[in-house]
C-alpha cells in the first residue's frame, strides 16, 4: 500500500472530459486542510451523448441502462456513472469500464479492491442537470447538490428533516438574508454531504442530530452552472 | 368642492382631474405619499365599530406617520420583495399595515385571522403558498392566537410583528419604487387546499384606480362608505385604496356588523352622506329583506349616486326590489352601477354609469342556451340581463369560443377574454394553470381567460355564467378542451375530437381529473398499457395535472349532442352511473369511498404523491426506483415524511432510497406501521465517537504502527527520561524551568502533605479552605501585578467554568482560531455566540467586531500568551487596543508563557509592556513552569471574589491539593528569585530553533518561544517521524489531525532550562536523520 500523498499530481479533467466528449469544471476545495477535488457536469449534455458514453460503463451499469424502460432515465443514469468512471480512469490511470465497484454499506458506491488500496474516497451527486463528482484522498467524502424549486410545506419539512444544529445554521443564514427556501437548501445540502461522507443514507436521522455527522467539516460548493443551485462538501478526515 | 355627482357630466369630455396621474405617481407607495403632502388633515378613513364604541378616524398625515413607523420596523424584519401576510380585523390598523408594507416594500397579501379554535387550512395554506416571511397583526391578535400559532407552527414560527405596539417615530426614508414591482398578493380564488394568489404590480393596481375614477367619475367629495372586507378585491381596492386615489374620506364598516344589521350600511350611507358605496349582488337583497318601511324612510340617501353591484352576477329583479324599496329614503335608481370584474384583472373590467344606457335587456332563453343574445319572442322564453357596460378605457374585452379558441362576433356567448395594464402578472403559483397569457392568433397581447361566459352587444358587456364544463381541479381552471386534444394525440390508437375531460367531484380525496377516450376498434389489448401512459405524459405535460382516472370505452360511444358536439356533463354522468362502454380503465379508479372510509391503498397514494410532488411528466412503472425517476434524496425524504403523516407509516430512508423498486415501496407502505423502530438511524449500544476512536487506532494497527499514545515514561519529567528502560532525550514535556524535581519543590510539597493531609476533602467554599491556597494566590497576583487572584485544581477545567461567568446568551466570543480546546468548551457551555478570528489576525479581529460589536451586549475575547501548535506569540498591544476600542473583554490565556516569557517570566504581559491593569483575565495554570497541577485567574479583586462564590468548577469541587499548591508556590518563588532560568530556557529555545532551521526542518511561524514545531506533512507520516526518532533515542510528540490540519500534522519539541547544548545537537541531528528516513 502506498504511503498516503497529501499532494497527487492533477492527471485528470482533460483526459476525463475528452473521453465524455463534454466539458467538466474542476475545482479544488480546501476542507480543515483536507484536499477535495469536485468536477462539475451538465447532466442534460452528458445525457445526449449517452450511447456513445456506453462503452465507459461497467457490466452491471450496461444491464441497468438495459433494463430501464424510460430513455431518459436510462440516459442519464447512463451519463452520470460514466462521468464517474472516467474521472475515476484518468485518476486511476486505468480504463474506466475495467474498474470495479462494490456497494458499501448503505448503498455508498466505493472502489473495489485493488483499486481502493490507492486510498482514494469518492462520492457523487446529481440534481435535475448537474451532476458532481468529488475526490479525497484524506478521507470519505460526500457531495450534494440541490436545485432550487418552490417546495411544498416547507416550513414543516424543515422541522421533521433537520436537525437542531442544521435548523441553527439556517436560522442564521435567513438572519442575515437569505431566503426561507434557500436556506433550507442549503442546509439540506451540508446534510446530505455529511451523512454521504460517512456512507449514511440519505436523511439518516432526519430531525436528530447525528453524533459524528455534525462535526465533520464543510465547505460549500460553487455550482458554476447557473444560480439555481447549491452544494456543499464535506470530508471525514481519517480513511475508512 | 361638490357634494353629489353630476350625472350629465359624467361622459362629457372635460377632463377630470387625475391628480395621481398628474403628479407622475407610479407606485401605491408615491399615492399615498401625495395624499399625506397635500391633505394631511382629510380624515381619509373612518371605522365605525358597529357597537357603541367611539369611531375611530385617521388622516393622511397620521396615517403616513403610522405607515412610515411601521415600514421602518418592517425594513428591518424583511427586504423589499418578501410577503408579508396581514391577520387583522377590518379596522384602521387594517389600512395602516397595508400603506407600511407598500412603504416598505414588502409585498402585502391580505388575509384574515383565523378562529383561534375552529379548524380554517385557508389562512395556512395562504401563507405557505406564498411562503410569507412575516405575519402582521394586532398585539391582541397575537397573544389569542397564541395555542393556534402552536398548533400551526410553520406559520406560527413566522415573525409575527404587532403593529399596534411600533411607535410613531419620524422617519425621513422616502422610497421610490418599480411600477412593476409587486404590490400586492391578492387570495380570491382558488380552492381552499390551493389557494391561488393574484400577483398585482403597482402598475396593475393604479391603472385599474385610474379607470375606475374616470369611468366613476369619482371627485373631490364623494365620500365613501364600505363594508367589504380588506381582504377581498372590493373591500381592498375599491374601499381602502380609491378613496386615497382621488383624496377622499370613507367610512369602514366591517362585514360582520352589516351581517349582522344590514341596515346600519345604509344608515352609515346615509349618515355621512356618502356619495359612493359597493357591495355584491346579494346585499342589496339583504337590505330589502331586513328593513321595514319606517326604517327606510328614516334614511336619507339622496346623495348616493354611485351604487355598485358587482362581485358576483347582477340581477336585474335585485335591483328593481331595492330602487323601488328605497325609493322613500331618496335613493336614485340611476345610481346603480352594475359592474364586472376579477382579482386576477385588479377589480374592475367594464361597469355601467349613464342610465341613457339600457342597464336590463330581455332575451330569448333559449337563444341563450344555444349561445347567442336575442330578442326574446315571448314572455315565457325571456330572460333579463343586466349589462355591465362598456370595458374601461385601456381596455379590451373579447368573446372567445372555447372549442376554436377563435374570437366570436357581437352577440354571441363565449368566453370572457380581458386585455390591459390592469391584467395582473400572473398566479404566485402557477402550477400550469393557463388563465394569463392565452393568445389570439395574429394578436400581440397578452389575455386573461376568465373562467366567465358571456357576450359584447353594442360594446357593453352582459356575463351570462361561468364557463360550466370548466374542469376546476385543486383550484385550478383547466380548460377541457386543451386536455382532449393533448390525450388524443398522444396515441395513434385515440381519435381526434373524441374525448371527454371533466372533473369527478364525488372522489373521497377531493376533485380528480377524469379523462374518457374513445379507442380505435382496430387496437390491440398489448396497446393498452402505452396508451394509458402516453395519455398521462401529455396531459400532465400540458396542464400540469395527473389524470386521476383514464377511461377508454368503445369508439362512438362518448354521448353527443345532435350537432355532434361531445357533451362532457353527460359523459360524467354515464360514467358514474356505469353506462358507458368501457373498454378499459386506469388510475386509481376506485369509486367513490363511504364519507370516513379507510385510507387509500399503497399504489393509489404513492401515485397520486409521485405525480404531485415530483412532477408530471413521468411515467412510473412498478420496476422503477426513485432514482430512475429523478427524485433527488430530497424528494425522497418528502415521501417519507408525507407516508408518515397520510398514512401512517414509517419508512427506513435507507431502504427506501437506496435499492427499493416501486412496488417494493408500496409493499413498505403496506406492511410498516408507525412504530419507532426504523428511521434510518443505526442502534447501536455504542456512542458513535466510541466507534470513531476505535476505528482510528485500528487504522494505526493496519499501519503496522504501534500506539504512540499512553507510552509510560519512568522517571521524573525534564530534559532525559526513561522508556522501557531506555534512556531519552526528551522534548515532551512542559516543565519549561526544570523545577519538576527540584528538591525545594518537592521537599515544600512533601511538607504540605504532612501538615494538611492528601485531599482538603472538601471544597474550598466549605471547609477546604487551607492557608496555603491564598499564599499561592497571593503570590500569584503580586507576581503578576494583579490585584488577585483565584486557584483550581485543573488547567483545562479553569478555563471551562470561568468562561461561561464571564458570557452568556446575548454575547459573543471570538477566540484565535488555534485556541485551546478548553477555551473552546468553555465557549459552547457558555452558550454565547462563538466565533473565531484567523490565527493571530487582529486585523481581522477589528473588522469582525466593526461589524458585529452592536450585535451584543458583551464580547469576550481570548487569546493565548503563546501557542502551543505553532509556537507562536500574538501582538499583545494591538489585542488591547482592539478591546478598548470595542468595549470588549480581554482574555489571555498564560498557560505557555508563564515563566517562559519576559525577561523574568512574568508571561506575555511583561514580553509586550502591557500593565497587568489592561487585560480583563489573566488566565494561567500550574502545570508547567510551575510544576504543578492546576490552573489560576488573576485579574480584579471583584473578578476574583466573583469566581471564588459563582464558579461552578470552583465551587463544586474539592479545593486544591495541598501538595500541589505549596509545590506551585515554591516553583513560584523560584522563579522570583532566580530569573537566570527564564534567561537559559530562552537561550536553549532560540539555540534549538536554530539547530532545527539549520537541518533543513519546517519549523513554521515558531518564534522567540520554546515550542518548536517540526511540520512534516500527514499524520501517518508524523507518527512515523515520531517512532523512528525514539529508536534514534529522541522524544518528541506527534501532533495530528483533526487536531491541526491534515497536511500541517508535525512533531512538537518543548524545549526546557534544563535542557543541554549536546542534547540539542544530538536532537536537531536526530530529527533530521528521522525525517530523511521516513519520507513523504
Amino acid at each position: 500500500m502506498s504511503a498516503m500523498a497529501s499532494s497527487v499530481e492533477d492527471r485528470t479533467g482533460g483526459t476525463a472530459g475528452d473521453r465524455l466528449g463534454a466539458a467538466l469544471r474542476m475545482q479544488t476545495i480546501d476542507v480543515v486542510g483536507c484536499d477535495v477535488r469536485v468536477w462539475i457536469g451538465a447532466l442534460d449534455h452528458l445525457a445526449a451523448r449517452a450511447p456513445s458514453l456506453e462503452p465507459l460503463l461497467g457490466r452491471e451499469e450496461r444491464e441497468r441502462v438495459a433494463a430501464l424502460r424510460v430513455p431518459e432515465a436510462a440516459a442519464r443514469y447512463c451519463a452520470g456513472r460514466a462521468t464517474l468512471r472516467a474521472l475515476l480512469g484518468a485518476e486511476l490511470g486505468a480504463e474506466p469500464s475495467a474498474i470495479t465497484l462494490r456497494i458499501g454499506a448503505h448503498g455508498k458506491p466505493v472502489l473495489d479492491e485493488p483499486w481502493a488500496g490507492g486510498g482514494l474516497c469518492f462520492n457523487v451527486a446529481h440534481s435535475a442537470d448537474v451532476v458532481a463528482v468529488a475526490f479525497s484522498y484524506a478521507g470519505d467524502v460526500g457531495v450534494d447538490i440541490e436545485r432550487r424549486r418552490p417546495i411544498h410545506s416547507l416550513e414543516r419539512l424543515a422541522e421533521r428533516a433537520l436537525s437542531p444544529g442544521e435548523r441553527a445554521l439556517r436560522a442564521r443564514w435567513m438572519a442575515e438574508g437569505t431566503s426561507a427556501l434557500d436556506a433550507f437548501l442549503r442546509a439540506w445540502t451540508v446534510k446530505e454531504a455529511r451523512l454521504k461522507a460517512l456512507g449514511l443514507p440519505i436523511g439518516a436521522g432526519l430531525s436528530r442530530d447525528h453524533p459524528v455527522a455534525r462535526a465533520l467539516p464543510w465547505k460549500p460548493l460553487r455550482v458554476p452552472l447557473g444560480a439555481d443551485y447549491f452544494a456543499a462538501v464535506a470530508v471525514s478526515p481519517a480513511r475508512s | 368642492m361638490r357634494a353629489t355627482a353630476d350625472f350629465a357630466t359624467t361622459l362629457t369630455d372635460e377632463p377630470l382631474l387625475d391628480e395621481v396621474r398628474a403628479a407622475g405617481c407610479r407606485s401605491l407607495a408615491e399615492m399615498f405619499e401625495l395624499r399625506a403632502e397635500r391633505q394631511p388633515d382629510l380624515v381619509a378613513y373612518r371605522f365605525l365599530p358597529g357597537t357603541s364604541h367611539q369611531v375611530e378616524e385617521l388622516t393622511y398625515g397620521e396615517l403616513d406617520r403610522r405607515a412610515r413607523a411601521v415600514a421602518s420596523h418592517l425594513r428591518a424584519h424583511a427586504r423589499v420583495g418578501d410577503r408579508a401576510a396581514l391577520l387583522y380585523s377590518p379596522g384602521l390598523e387594517y389600512v395602516v399595515a397595508v400603506v407600511a408594507c407598500l412603504y416598505a416594500g414588502v409585498i402585502a397579501v391580505p388575509a384574515y385571522p383565523p378562529h383561534p379554535r375552529r379548524p380554517d387550512p385557508r389562512v395556512p395554506g395562504i401563507v405557505r403558498d406564498c411562503e410569507a416571511r412575516l405575519v402582521l397583526t394586532t398585539r391582541a391578535w397575537r397573544e389569542r392566537l397564541a395555542a393556534w400559532r402552536r398548533e400551526e407552527r410553520e406559520v406560527g414560527a413566522l415573525c409575527w410583528i404587532a403593529t399596534d405596539d411600533i411607535a410613531d417615530a419620524a422617519s425621513a426614508e422616502r422610497a421610490r419604487y418599480d411600477a412593476q414591482a409587486l404590490a400586492l398578493l391578492q387570495y380570491t380564488s382558488g380552492s381552499t387546499t390551493e389557494p391561488r394568489g393574484v400577483r398585482l404590480t403597482h402598475a396593475n393596481l393604479l391603472a385599474n384606480l385610474a379607470q375606475m375614477h374616470r369611468r366613476l367619475a369619482l371627485r373631490e367629495g364623494n365620500d365613501a362608505v364600505f363594508w367589504l372586507p380588506p381582504f377581498h378585491d372590493m373591500g381592498l381596492i375599491g374601499g381602502l385604496l380609491q378613496p386615497a386615489y382621488m383624496g377622499v374620506s370613507v367610512a369602514l364598516m366591517s362585514p360582520a356588523s352589516f351581517l349582522q344589521r344590514p341596515l346600519s350600511w345604509l344608515e352609515a350611507i346615509s349618515h355621512y352622506r356618502a356619495t359612493s358605496s359597493g357591495a355584491p349582488n346579494f346585499a342589496y337583497d339583504l337590505c330589502v329583506d331586513r328593513s321595514t318601511p319606517d326604517e327606510r324612510a328614516a334614511l336619507d340617501l339622496s346623495a348616493w349616486s354611485i351604487a355598485l353591484n358587482g362581485a358576483e352576477p347582477v340581477r336585474a329583479d335585485t335591483l328593481d326590489r331595492f330602487a323601488r324599496a328605497f325609493e322613500c329614503a331618496g335613493f336614485r335608481r340611476e345610481a346603480f352601477v352594475p359592474c364586472y370584474g376579477l382579482a386576477e384583472a385588479t377589480l374592475m373590467v367594464a361597469g355601467s354609469v349613464a342610465p341613457s344606457e339600457q342597464a336590463i335587456v330581455h332575451v330569448s332563453r333559449a337563444a341563450l342556451d344555444a349561445g347567442r343574445l336575442e330578442g326574446a319572442a315571448s314572455a315565457a322564453d325571456a330572460t333579463a340581463l343586466v349589462s355591465c357596460g362598456a370595458p374601461i378605457d385601456e381596455h379590451v374585452v373579447r368573446i372567445v369560443d372555447v372549442e376554436s379558441g377563435m374570437p366570436r362576433d357581437d352577440g354571441e356567448v363565449g368566453e370572457i377574454w380581458v386585455a390591459g395594464p390592469s391584467v395582473g402578472d400572473g398566479y404566485w403559483r402557477p402550477r400550469g394553470d393557463s388563465s394569463f397569457d392565452a393568445r389570439l392568433s395574429g394578436d400581440e397581447r397578452r389575455w386573461l381567460r376568465t373562467g366567465d361566459l358571456g357576450a359584447l352587444c353594442d360594446g357593453r358587456l352582459f356575463v351570462t355564467g361561468r364557463l360550466k364544463d370548466l374542469v376546476i381541479v385543486g383550484g385550478r381552471n383547466l380548460h377541457p378542451h386543451d386536455i382532449e386534444r393533448a390525450a388524443e394525440r398522444s396515441h395513434g390508437a385515440l381519435r381526434p375530437g373524441r374525448s371527454a375531460a371533466f372533473a369527478d367531484h364525488a372522489a373521497s380525496d377531493g376533485e380528480r381529473l377524469v379523462v374518457v377516450l374513445e379507442i380505435s376498434r382496430r387496437a390491440a389489448p398489448t396497446d393498452l398499457p402505452d396508451v394509458f401512459l402516453g395519455v398521462r405524459e401529455a396531459v400532465a405535460r400540458q396542464v400540469g395535472v395527473v389524470p386521476g382516472e383514464i377511461v377508454l370505452v368503445r369508439q362512438g360511444t362518448i354521448p353527443r349532442t345532435s350537432s355532434g358536439k361531445i357533451r362532457r356533463a353527460a359523459t360524467r354522468d354515464a360514467l358514474r352511473a356505469g353506462a358507458l362502454d368501457v373498454v378499459a380503465r386506469d388510475g386509481d379508479a376506485v369509486p367513490a369511498l363511504a364519507a370516513g372510509a379507510a385510507r387509500p391503498t399503497s399504489r393509489e397514494w404513492l401515485r397520486r404523491w409521485l405525480a404531485q410532488a415530483v412532477g408530471t411528466d413521468v411515467v412510473c412503472s412498478d420496476a422503477m426506483t426513485l432514482r430512475d425517476l429523478g427524485i433527488e434524496s430530497l424528494d425522497a425524504v418528502r415521501l417519507v415524511i408525507d407516508a408518515e403523516r397520510e398514512l401512517g407509516v414509517r419508512l427506513d430512508t435507507g431502504r427506501l432510497w437506496g435499492a427499493a423498486h416501486l412496488g417494493e415501496i408500496e409493499r413498505l407502505l403496506d406492511g410498516a406501521p408507525l412504530d419507532a423502530a426504523n428511521d434510518g438511524v443505526e442502534r447501536s449500544a455504542d456512542p458513535p465517537e466510541m466507534l470513531e476512536v476505535e476505528r482510528r487506532l485500528a487504522l494505526l494497527q493496519r499501519q503496522g504502527l504501534a500506539d504512540p499514545y499512553f507510552v509510560p515514561h519512568d522517571g521524573i519529567a525534564g530534559s532525559v527520561t526513561r522508556v522501557d528502560d531506555r534512556e531519552l532525550v526528551s522534548f515532551a514535556s512542559y516543565d519549561y524551568l526544570g523545577l519538576a524535581g527540584d528538591a525545594r519543590v518537592v521537599e515544600a510539597s512533601v511538607d504540605a502533605t504532612r501538615r494538611w493531609g492528601t485531599s482538603v476533602s472538601a471544597s474550598r467554599l466549605v471547609s477546604g479552605e487551607r492557608a496555603i491556597h491564598r499564599e499561592l494566590e497571593q503570590a500569584i497576583a503580586r507576581f503578576l501585578g494583579a490585584e488577585d487572584a483565584l486557584a483550581f485544581v485543573s488547567g483545562h477545567a479553569t478555563n471551562v467554568t470561568t468562561i461561561p461567568c464571564l458570557v452568556g446568551e446575548g454575547d459573543l466570543v471570538i477566540a484565535d482560531a488555534l485556541a485551546h480546546d478548553s477555551i473552546v468548551q468553555g465557549a459552547r457551555l457558555s452558550g454565547a455566540r462563538r466565533l473565531v478570528f484567523p490565527h493571530n489576525d487582529w486585523a481581522a479581529l477589528d473588522a469582525l467586531l466593526r461589524d458585529l460589536r452592536a450585535r451584543y451586549r458583551r464580547v469576550l475575547i481570548v487569546i493565548e500568551g503563546v501557542y502551543s501548535a505553532d509556537g507562536d506569540i500574538p501582538d499583545l498591544p494591538r489585542f488591547v487596543e482592539i478591546k478598548r476600542r470595542h468595549a470588549a473583554l480581554l482574555m489571555v490565556d498564560e498557560a505557555h508563557s508563564l515563566g517562559v516569557l519576559g525577561a523574568t517570566g512574568r508571561g506575555v504581559l511583561e514580553h509586550a509592556g502591557v500593565a497587568a491593569g489592561e487585560v480583563d483575565v489573566l488566565m494561567g495554570t500550574l502545570s508547567k513552569a510551575l510544576a504543578s497541577c492546576g490552573g489560576y485567574i488573576a485579574g480584579s479583586a471583584r473578578l476574583v471574589r466573583y469566581l471564588r462564590y459563582a464558579a461552578p468548577g470552583f465551587v463544586f469541587s474539592v479545593g486544591l491539593a495541598p501538595a500541589n499548591a505549596a509545590a506551585a508556590l515554591a516553583a513560584l518563588r523560584v522563579l522570583d528569585a532566580e530569573p537566570s532560568r527564564v534567561a537559559s530556557l530562552h537561550r536553549n529555545a532560540d539555540e534549538f530553533l536554530a539547530l532545527a532551521r539549520a537541518a533543513g526542518v519546517d519549523v513554521g511561524g515558531s518564534a522567540g518561544t520554546p515550542v518548536i514545531p517540526a511540520i512534516v506533512g500527514d499524520s501517518l507520516r508524523a507518527i512515523r517521524v515520531a517512532a523512528r526518532l525514539r529508536e534514534l533515542g529522541v522524544s518528541a510528540p506527534p501532533m495530528v489531525a483533526p487536531s491541526v490540519p491534515e497536511r500541517l500534522a508535525r512533531l512538537r519539541f518543548f524545549v526546557t532550562a534544563r535542557h543541554e547544548a549536546a542534547q540539542l545537537t544530538e536532537a536537531a541531528a536526530a530529527l533530521a536523520r528521522a525525517l530523511h528516513e521516513c519520507p513523504a
